[in-house]
């Protein structure tokens, strides 16, 4: 068989039955395989489009002009893109200028924050020896079973005491607080991976633990804070409960997910067009994102999926 | 991993020298110098992770004190500082249990939401895993499909309960229109009690793509080794799959559990986004509902409510570690 | 990486270009105007969604009015307003606004909240952004002005001046609303409208159908019999009737029942039991003739359409529905886009059984100054304006948004608000304050407790969903049992 296998071409015309069998089986996997293959395209490209259909829908409605909505088709009959909804959002003027500055505001200091700050928490946590070292992270750790509904209604009455309501402060002041067990367990397993020798090497060179952390730690762990920060900016920007607690209706902090729940979300009598032409400007910046960092990304998951 | 060993080992030896010094005599310990550092290096250590201590005693640990002690009592939502309200013992637990009103809303909610779990939390498992399993093959453009059965998972959660409420709507959705042109009839979706639900479970489906890459990630650490083992052994596919996959993927499973039922618990702002309230006859009246319902004119009752919460969270969760004996650990693990 | 950022670039770009090759011409649009009359076709909208409060069912806001950009005094006193988040309600206090603060350049008045509703004021107190003057309805205050004191009484002379003679104008059952209970003397809020319950027609329909329109003194066997008329005709129901509190109150009072007496529950009575048998009886499916009450009304949901649907043929149209006055802009605007006339007439008189006139109820929003607002200067000012805001000046700069009655007796025969017209479309504006019956302010709690005022409502709007599942029964055993565990016997 293997001498077949390897000269099939040479000896053209076996004879051996057997040959022949082999080759039949051959000819039968391959187009079993063919077909398998051929089968599982036709089915991914099915279920593709069963995935698509949320993006496609709302880029599709959103260049539809209102008299095309009412009509209730899903591609313009007469073939126009109607870009007019678009232009409406970013008009002068319009709350929704308003809403994506905030955002990116929020969204801006938390990428570049919860970084920074969790690195400094995992690293010390992960690379300094200090009394209850081990009692604090299991405490911190313990923070993440805590459901957040809890926490998040009470501190009503402290943001409202520190005149934080209807302000931005909710949205970011606290995550800059450590950045979140989570954030800070991901660094300290990523840190522990770090080898020893090069920071006693470090060390015995004189620089102390923030040297150490500044010029060893942060450019080894690049990677992983590239992925607490898009991570932290996926977070920011969908924000949802924060923003529905601490800001009241029609306020000037108003940030994206709340603005487009009010503006467009149920109950609203505004046309579809426009609310789509909201939700793509909104979703765009988290798939540029994502196409960019794709690799960080799925990486960032695989830790994510290793801790048991 | 292996660095994670040395440094066990590092601590151990450190240890073991501190425990030499003990046997040795109290000298080294007691040196005013051997304490000043240990003093400074503690000192240290605290200031890298001050902010987060701050952060947990500020924004966790204050207010789930401050929820605790406020749902012994009666009260809306007041200034901080000025009145607590009026001490009603265990009356905001017990009322869920003793009052036909509160009892009927607290049931109905927990109906709801564990419904929703008990069919949410298996379907996705296993829809995740299938859809992993069928892009896990060796075959061109798999990167692609990945890439486009994730992206609704982009997609924020309040541009997809907009964009469902809008697409859904019975008279003016297109989803209806376009069932109608090809004569199907359209769906009730969210205008009755019973098709909620199902309605509700179906538009979360299309988040697949997010446990889908956990699943995925998963079975790339599937040590290669294992499945020629079994094909030697003259295991099918199907085996394999059942045997080694499944077994090595089980702590996956176990975390993505706990969290999802931990999530699945705190449904709200999918609805909320989605519906503007909690459904035709109450039928998506998740459990925070009641909590959010409460929170500004019943603070303490709806702390209590929370507290509650937290209760069932925690039991599920020890439950689930609990019964984790079909969990397989790895060496690595 | 590069290339599935390429493949799936090509792929939104083929998706773009699929869409694109049916035609080429792309279309930039004009940039909407915010607020125009776009806001009123139903094909942007979505039902669902909790109405929070407000004594204006249905979400929906009549257009017609850009919003006014705010019209502001630097330097000058500042006095801070509330209004409901809602369209209409923001375009009007905004014209109010802006006509006072260009009138009185030492002044200025200013909206810096929008409400959704009364629990907002509460969250407002916890943090200290309470402003100085906040929109309010009738059957809503109680607790917050009753037992949270969040309002300032306006019946204080010393405080207020002129009070006694600003309020002696406006009708009676609007400041009986404005107590927090029955014994209670305060008036906590200025009432703004007169929003009695009136029964809204499409003309058309009743033409097409052969129908003589209803005069406003009709009685409610009229009604019923047009009703019946008209499905005889082949309308699909006679009439639109909402799930809503105020209309099953209205009726509960036209039969006799009554929710609470002396701080007990009353609703368990043979008058309840009557009127909740109408009401099953009118949504039934079926008809019969031998009781013309089966089968009338169709039952729609507070966030519902009205005068759902009216193509050319009258089958599917249901030609009646009641409402409120606030509702009509958006109703008249429905019909001219619809190509059919409305027309409004006064509730039907519901004769009780000695032959005095039926009720109906009436409500209305308003303005209350809060008790946050402590500065002598500022309450005066806020005095002076809400003063100004509800008088024939006032009224008449707000005529032409069209969904105020204004809430004085003086104004009752006179003002601008009774010109209201759409594009040369116009309704009876007698309908609105027109004298075949008798107000029942919509004040639920009558000597309960002003703290459980809230939550005996909640408990009231569970009854009246549960009569058609539970029968009076079950519904009476309910409530019953739910009151019993508020305290309330």
């Amino acid at each position: 068989m293997e001498h077949e296998a390897l000269n099939p071409v040479l000896e053209p015309v076996a004879e051996d039955p057997m040959v022949i069998e082999g080759r039949k089986r051959r000819k039968r996997a391959k187009a079993m395989r063919i077909v398998g293959k051929t089968g599982s395209y036709l089915f991914l490209t099915a279920l593709s489009l069963f995935f698509l259909f949320p993006f496609l829908v709302m880029i599709c409605l959103s260049i539809l002009s209102n008299k095309e909505i009412l009509q209730q088709v899903l591609f313009s009959p007469t073939g126009t893109i109607y870009l007019g909804t678009y232009r409406a959002l970013f008009s002068s003027g319009s709350t929704y200028l308003r809403y994506l500055l905030n955002t990116l505001y929020v969204a801006a200091i938390t990428t570049v924050g919860i970084p920074l700050v969790s690195s400094l928490c995992a690293y010390g946590f992960a690379k300094l020896e200090f009394k209850g070292r081990d009692v604090i992270f299991g405490i911190v750790l313990g923070t993440m079973m805590i459901p957040a509904v809890i926490s998040i209604v009470p501190l009503y009455t402290l943001y409202a005491k520190l005149g934080w309501i209807n302000t931005l402060f909710p949205m970011w002041v606290p995550s800059l607080f450590g950045g979140g067990a989570t954030n800070i367990f991901l660094m300290r397993q990523f840190m522990r991976g770090i080898p020893n020798d090069m920071l006693k090497a470090a060390k015995l060179d004189g620089a102390n633990s923030f040297v150490i952390y500044l010029r060893i730690m942060i450019p080894l762990c690049l990677p992983i804070m590239l992925f607490v920060a898009v991570q932290s900016f996926m977070g920011a920007w969908n924000d949802f409960m924060t923003p529905f607690t601490y800001l009241n209706y029609g306020s000037e902090s108003v940030t994206l997910a709340l603005g487009i729940y009010w503006d467009y979300g149920p109950g609203s009598i505004k046309f579809a067009n426009e609310a789509m032409a909201a939700g793509v400007v909104m979703t765009l910046p988290c798939a540029v994102i994502f196409f960019c960092f794709q690799k960080y990304l799925i990486d960032g998951v695989a830790v994510t999926g290793m801790k048991d | 991993m292996p660095d994670m060993v040395s440094e066990q080992e590092l601590s151990k030896s450190s240890s073991n020298a501190v425990a030499a010094a003990e046997t040795k005599g109290t000298s080294v310990r007691k040196s005013p110098e051997y304490r000043k550092r240990k003093i400074r290096e503690n000192l240290v250590g605290y200031l890298y992770i001050m902010p987060v201590i701050l952060g947990v005693l500020i924004f966790t640990a204050f207010p789930v004190v401050y929820a605790f002690i406020e749902s012994f009592f009666e009260t809306r939502l007041m200034p901080l500082g000025e009145s607590l309200g009026e001490f009603v013992w265990f009356d905001n637990y017990i009322k869920n249990f003793t009052n036909s009103f509160y009892r009927r809303q607290f049931f109905q909610s927990l109906g709801v939401t564990f419904l929703y779990a008990v069919t949410y939390i298996p379907l996705s498992l296993v829809l995740s895993f299938l859809l992993a399993v069928l892009l896990n093959q060796d075959i061109k453009g798999m990167k692609f499909f990945r890439v486009l059965y994730y992206l609704p998972v982009l997609i924020p959660a309040v541009c997809s309960g907009m964009l469902w409420n809008r697409i859904t709507d019975p008279e003016y959705g297109i989803i209806n229109k376009a069932l109608e042109n090809i004569g199907l009839g359209g769906l009730p979706w969210f205008t009755t009690a019973a098709s909620s639900m199902p309605s509700f479970i179906f538009i979360n489906l299309f988040t697949l793509g997010g446990s889908m890459i956990l699943w995925l990630a998963q079975l790339k650490n599937v040590p290669k080794t294992l499945y020629e083992s079994a094909r030697l052994d003259g295991a099918g596919k199907f085996r394999q799959l059942i045997s080694i996959t499944i077994p090595v993927c089980t702590p996956m499973i176990l975390y993505n559990f706990i969290m999802s039922v931990i999530g699945v618990m705190q449904t709200y702002s999918q609805v909320i986004t989605l519906t503007g309230n909690s459904g035709v006859d109450n039928s998506l009246l998740f459990y925070v509902f009641n909590i959010y319902g409460n929170r500004v004119s019943h603070f303490g009752y709806a702390c209590a409510l929370s507290f509650i919460l937290f209760g069932i969270i925690g039991v599920l969760t020890a439950v689930t570690m609990k019964t984790s004996k079909w969990v397989y650990y790895t060496e690595e693990g | 990486m590069k290339k599935i950022l390429s493949i799936a670039l090509a792929a939104l770009l083929s998706a773009t270009l699929a869409i694109s090759c049916v035609g080429c011409n792309i279309d930039t649009g004009t940039p909407n105007t915010p607020g125009g009359n776009q806001g009123n076709t139903p094909g942007g909208q979505t039902p669902g969604g909790s109405t929070s409060g407000g004594e204006t069912p249905g979400g929906e806001t009549p257009g017609g009015n850009q919003e006014d950009p705010p019209v502001t005094n630097p330097d000058a006193v500042t006095v801070t307003v509330a209004t409901l988040g809602k369209q209409d309600e923001i375009a009007l206090m905004r014209r109010w606004t802006n006509a006072y603060n260009k009138a009185h350049p030492e002044v200025n008045i200013q909206i810096v909240k929008q409400m959704q509703g009364m629990p907002d004021t509460t969250l407002w107190m916890s943090s200290n952004e309470m402003p100085d003057i906040i929109w309010t309805a009738g059957d809503q205050h109680s607790p917050y002005s009753g037992y949270y004191k969040y309002f300032q009484d306006l019946s204080d002379e010393s405080k207020f001046e002129g009070s006694k003679e600003f309020f002696a104008d406006f009708y009676d059952s609007l400041i009986d609303t404005t107590h927090a209970t029955t014994e209670d003397t305060g008036i906590w809020f200025v009432p703004r409208d007169y929003n009695r319950l009136v029964v809204y027609l499409n003309k058309t329909a009743f033409e097409a159908a052969g129908i003589p329109l209803p005069e406003n003194d009709w009685t409610f066997e009229e009604f019923i019999g047009i009703c019946n008329a008209l499905m005889d005709k082949g309308a699909k129901k006679g009439v639109e009737w909402m799930v809503w509190r105020p209309i099953f109150t209205t009726m509960l009072q036209n039969f006799g029942g009554k929710y609470v007496e002396n701080g007990k529950l009353a609703l368990e009575s043979k008058e309840t039991e009557a009127c909740v048998d109408f009401f099953r009886k009118i949504y039934e499916r079926g008809r019969s003739e031998s009781d013309p009450y089966l089968g009338i009304a169709m039952k729609t949901t507070t966030a519902g359409e009205f005068f759902t649907n009216y193509p050319d043929d009258i089958t599917d149209s249901i030609p009646m529905t009641i409402n409120v006055r606030p509702q009509l802009p958006s109703f008249i605007s429905m019909a001219d886009a619809g190509g059919w006339e409305l027309e409004v007439r006064a509730f039907p008189n519901f004769k009780q059984a000695d032959g005095s006139d039926g009720y109906v109820g009436a409500g209305c929003s308003g303005y209350g100054i809060t008790t946050a607002c402590t500065d002598p200067a500022k309450i005066s000012w806020a005095w002076k304006f809400l003063k100004w805001c509800m008088s024939e000046e006032g009224y008449n700069e707000v005529a032409d948004l069209g969904n105020i009655v204004p809430a004085l007796k003086s104004m009752r025969s006179k003002g601008a608000w009774r010109d209201y017209e759409y594009y040369g479309a116009s309704v009876d504006a007698d309908a609105f304050v027109y004298e075949n019956t008798r107000d029942i302010f919509l004040n639920y709690q009558n000597g309960l407790p002003v703290s459980k005022h809230d939550d005996f409502i909640a408990r009231i709007d569970d009854f009246w969903t549960n009569i058609l599942t539970g029968g009076y029964r079950g519904a009476i055993d309910r409530l019953k049992e739910d009151c019993k565990a508020l305290g309330i016997d």
